[in-house]
């Protein structure tokens, strides 16, 4: 097994040196290996956006050094480490441009981290290339090449998201809450399809959720965050045995009982 | 019949500058108010070169080289020093205001008389100048539209859009925004440079003040076209915005044949607008309720 992202003694603030001032991520150490798929679970307010947006690029770091590979990332700015990092945001709007079509969206993704030329940027070998991969999503989108993605529902654009993010198979997947904001039904279609995308190309993917039964159900291993730090890091046969019942209890373990009212109504539902 | 032609061959002069606006207000979501001041500097920069004795073409491609200039400054203070778009555009225009005046060598107007222009050498071949107007118009709308529509289908071109469209998912996809935004800001500058030099060769006369309004046609033009045809494709967009702007022209040739003074026209430009702006709220409550009868 190879290392894949090095995260190392990393903190970062909001609001540093004003009273407001809240550490986010405090001393916080994490390694992927490849074909890790991790899901990422801990209550709000406890850092996993924050770490999501460290890893892409968004924020940077106030200490600590972030390594994917051999390369250090902290100083490269997001639209470099896009060459290597695929995400998928929580709002299906975020992922893909509503004005433009499908297959303007998918040319968009498949040109990630190449230079950029007056060449055509949709022609018939590429509608060959979206059609096929379209295909694998079972949605019929294959034959809605030219409709402008604003005409989607959210979870044909979450999808269509997932499948741009994974389109020129980047080192790492990054999935913010990708199902959240869509219908139960909806989001147990697309948790399917993630998983189908990540076995097919053995895609190491980092997956934040707020569903326990997801969390548990997929990916080989699962971190539990708070206050800033990983709590808990289950994987092989534990992770196997983990159940909701089980993970709520370790939950409580950590936060001593003390858990916030949305907390309480998240994991007891 | 003559006060339509001539708002329609005026039109697609206008329509130049229309789809410049377009390119910033639409494309890129910005709405930028450089048009104030490159307008009048391409009009400056073309006349001043025919005057020195540069061939019409070739001043008038200058003239845009030099809005396309302003522009690159224009998309740096708004992206490297991360000024407000609102911001940059008066900074643009307060500061091209003396530039213009030094361009047209501290006068604040430069008379074209005695000089060649695009009309005139038309006009020499003996079209009328109504037609030469049109004729000049007609031929540069042909190739903007021709021009834009190709390269909105580039590969940098749909970087571009993506970037107006969805910030974050370009950034995602590697685009360079930053880059993206100074392109737009050039092509859409450059553009009403562009337009500023024609309108004034086909007026005979540059003017530092020509610019006042020049934003409120500009969208206006675009937003009657987008109320009227509601466009989806991008080049049926840029053809309906030059359709737009000659109904624009026509509607302002057709209040001053009523009596409308020409000291009024500015504020009734603005209350034009006010409306134009107003109408696609009254078409979207309408649209909604035609979508849920189809249901």
């Amino acid at each position: 097994m190879t290392m894949l992202l090095s995260i190392e003694n990393v903190n970062k603030a909001f609001g540093r040196g004003t009273i407001h001032e809240n550490c986010v991520l405090r001393d916080f150490n994490l390694v992927l290996n490849t074909g890790d798929f991790v899901s990422v679970i801990g209550s709000n307010g406890t850092g996993k956006t924050t770490l999501m947006n460290c890893i892409a690029g968004s924020y940077g770091v106030d200490t600590g050094e972030i390594r994917l590979g051999d390369m250090v990332l902290n100083k490269q700015p997001a639209r470099r480490r896009a060459k290597y990092i695929g995400r998928v945001f929580q709002n299906p709007s975020t992922g893909t441009a509503s004005d433009l079509t499908i297959a303007e969206n998918m040319a968009i993704a498949w040109r990630r981290g190449m230079r950029s030329g007056l060449g055509r940027s949709v022609d018939a070998n590429l509608r060959a290339t979206f059609r096929e991969r379209l295909e694998f999503l079972g949605l019929g989108l294959e034959d809605r090449l030219d409709v402008p993605v604003r005409y989607l529902s959210g979870g044909q654009r979450q999808a269509l998201s997932l499948l741009m993010a994974t389109l020129r198979q980047p080192k790492l997947l990054l999935l913010d809450e990708h199902t959240a904001s869509l219908d139960p039904n909806t989001s147990l279609q697309v948790m399917e399809l993630t998983d189908r995308l990540v076995r097919e190309y053995r895609q190491t993917t980092l997956m934040i959720t707020h569903n326990m039964q997801n969390a548990i159900q997929y990916g080989n291993r699962l971190i539990m965050l708070h206050e800033g730090h990983v709590v808990a890091d289950v994987s092989g046969a534990e992770k196997e045995e983990l159940t909701v019942p089980l993970l709520v209890e370790m939950f409580r373990r950590q936060a001593n009982g003390d858990l916030g009212l949305s907390d309480k109504v998240v994991l007891t539902a | 019949m003559d006060i339509i032609f001539s708002s329609v061959a005026q039109g697609l002069l206008w329509a130049i500058l229309a789809i410049g606006v377009f390119m910033t207000y639409r494309v890129l979501d910005i709405a930028d108010l450089s048009a104030e001041g490159t307008f009048p500097l391409g009009a400056a920069v073309g006349v001043s070169l025919i005057v020195q004795g540069v061939p019409p073409v070739a001043a008038t491609i200058l003239a845009m080289v030099a809005g396309m200039l302003a522009g690159l400054i224009a998309g740096i203070l708004h992206t490297k020093m991360k000024i407000p778009a609102l911001l940059t555009g008066i900074l643009m225009l307060t500061g091209l205001y003396s530039v213009n005046l030094r361009v047209l060598a501290n006068r604040a107007n430069l008379s074209l008389a005695g000089h060649s222009t695009l009309m005139r050498t038309l006009q020499a071949a003996g079209v009328s100048r109504l037609a030469s107007t049109a004729i000049v118009g007609a031929i540069s709308i042909g190739l903007v539209v021709l021009i834009l529509t190709w390269f909105f289908h580039t590969e940098v071109g749909l970087s571009l859009r993506a970037t107006g469209n969805n910030e974050i998912m370009a950034e995602a996809n590697s685009i360079n925004i930053n880059l993206m935004k100074v392109l737009g800001y050039m092509l859409g500058n450059g553009l009403i440079a562009l337009a500023g030099a024609l309108i004034a060769q086909n007026n005979g006369y540059a003017d530092v003040g020509m610019g006042t309004g020049t934003i409120v046609i500009g969208l206006a033009s675009v937003i009657i076209s987008e109320v009227l045809f509601r466009p989806k494709k991008i080049a049926w967009h840029l053809l309906v915005i030059a359709i737009g702007s000659i109904l624009y022209r026509l509607v302002i040739d057709l209040v001053l044949t009523l009596g409308v003074q020409p000291q009024d026209l500015k504020l009734f430009s603005a209350i034009v607008l006010a409306l134009v702006l107003w109408l696609p709220e009254l078409k979207w409550l309408q649209g909604k309720e035609e979508s849920r009868s189809v249901k």
